[in-house]
């Protein structure tokens, strides 16, 4: 896919986000000249549990609940109830992955309530060195930048554990994703600011071709 | 845009009302973070930063006793947000500044100020902060502060904050990248001994 298609198809997920696609549009060039190959950009069900808090009508502090579904709201309201999940996608693009709503029977696309990137460090191009890895390659902990589909700017971040397990080939038969993230939302729907923030787990096992 | 203007307005009124309250309140903290990175045999290892292990790097550093130094909370140090310093004990010098923790930063609007809940009375506030360091211009982290403040014309200052921190630390020395995970607490008031 070129930086411009896939700049389309952006847009086509940010239908009220300019400035997101306006953001990720240099991010991308990057993308397309490093000629990174096309990543596994698996998508792995995920389960999100956390709490947020507003200010209600009468300005008190009000506590709500996270889950699955309070995310699917985000970016498409009511979409819990019309066959969308929620899932994780590794390597969703060159600058990291993606928490993404999407058709549970076609797995296509419905929209993207966060982007999870790697920090940009003055100077220093990307933040893709910003990892603690472990030798064997079985563990892999990283800082990620929330973007929201509100604001091209990063609205949190995450803490990000990522966990594999290889068969006698050394093919990844098992993902485990753990991570505690905070965010907020801006007003919308006649709502104030909220701030949350929970963990999301992904426990994955992968069928090698030969099972 | 009119949504930008009355938020705009909202966030001047917020950050003015709050100013005029809490103004250089600056709190004694504890501070503890567990900070992750690759060790020398390739495994993940640990190593903690706390209160005495911020004290005694800025002591060495300033050359005195970590014992004439504390670590504070400023808040709203900063007109872009609150601080993390250490301070001499006799007259409250800034000996250094640890972190900065900013207001988000919005696309194209304006600043992030207005990005807390807090009640109608203004004695609760719970805000995202993002966490800057002194390795990287940009932001290496964020912090999510909870705080209880005194009411407007409070005759004694009764202040509570809490806070959560997520951030990252660049090679230094013989030290990889390292990721930490760490806590705020204070409630007591840094006065100064002269």
């Amino acid at each position: 896919m070129t930086a411009g298609k896939t700049l389309l198809a952006l847009q086509a997920l940010f239908p009220c986000n300019r400035d997101m696609t306006r953001f990720l549009a240099p991010a991308l060039g990057l993308a397309v000249l490093a000629s990174i190959p096309a990543a596994a950009q698996q998508q792995l069900p995920v389960k999100v549990r956390g709490s947020g808090t507003t200010t209600d009508a009468s300005g008190d502090v009000v506590r709500f609940g996270l889950n699955n579904d309070t995310i699917i709201d985000l970016c498409a309201p009511g979409g819990s109830t019309n066959g969308f999940e929620l899932v994780y996608e590794l390597d969703s693009d060159a600058n990291g992955d993606a928490l993404k709503v999407v058709d549970a029977e076609s797995g296509a696309t419905v929209c993207v309530p966060f982007l999870l990137y790697v920090p940009t460090i003055n100077a220093v191009f990307d933040g893709h060195h910003v990892v603690v890895n472990s030798a064997d390659g079985k563990q892999s902990k990283r800082l990620y930048y929330l973007f929201s589909n509100q604001v091209g700017t990063s609205v949190g971040t995450a803490l990000v554990d990522k966990r594999f397990s290889f068969d006698r080939n050394g093919n990844t038969n098992r993902v485990s994703i753990t991570a505690e993230f905070r965010f907020f939302r801006l007003p919308e729907n006649g709502e104030g600011v909220k701030v949350c923030s929970g963990r999301l787990s992904v426990d994955h096992r992968i069928k090698s071709p030969a099972q | 845009m009119r949504t930008a203007s009355l938020l705009f307005l909202a966030s001047l009124l917020l950050t003015a009302s709050t100013i005029g309250v809490h103004a250089q309140a600056r709190l004694k903290i504890a501070f503890s973070a567990v900070c992750e990175f690759t060790n020398s045999s390739g495994k993940i290892s640990r190593r903690t930063i706390n209160t005495r292990s911020i004290l005694n790097d800025a002591a060495g550093r300033a050359g005195v006793s970590a014992k004439t130094l504390s670590l504070v909370y400023h808040i709203q140090g900063d007109p872009r947000g609150d601080l993390i310093q250490v301070v001499n004990n006799s007259d409250g010098s800034v000996v250094e500044t640890v972190f900065m923790l900013f207001y988000p930063t919005l696309n194209g609007q304006f600043d992030g100020g207005f990005v807390a809940v807090t009640n109608a009375a203004n004695t609760y506030v719970e805000r995202p902060l993002f966490v800057f360091g002194h390795q990287s211009s940009h932001s290496v982290g964020t912090a999510l502060i909870r705080a209880t403040l005194p009411p407007e014309g409070a005759r004694k200052a009764r202040y509570r904050i809490r806070g959560d921190l997520q951030y990252f630390m660049l090679p230094q020395g013989s030290t990889g990248v390292a990721l930490c995970r760490g806590k705020i607490t204070g409630a007591k008031v840094f006065v100064p001994s002269d």
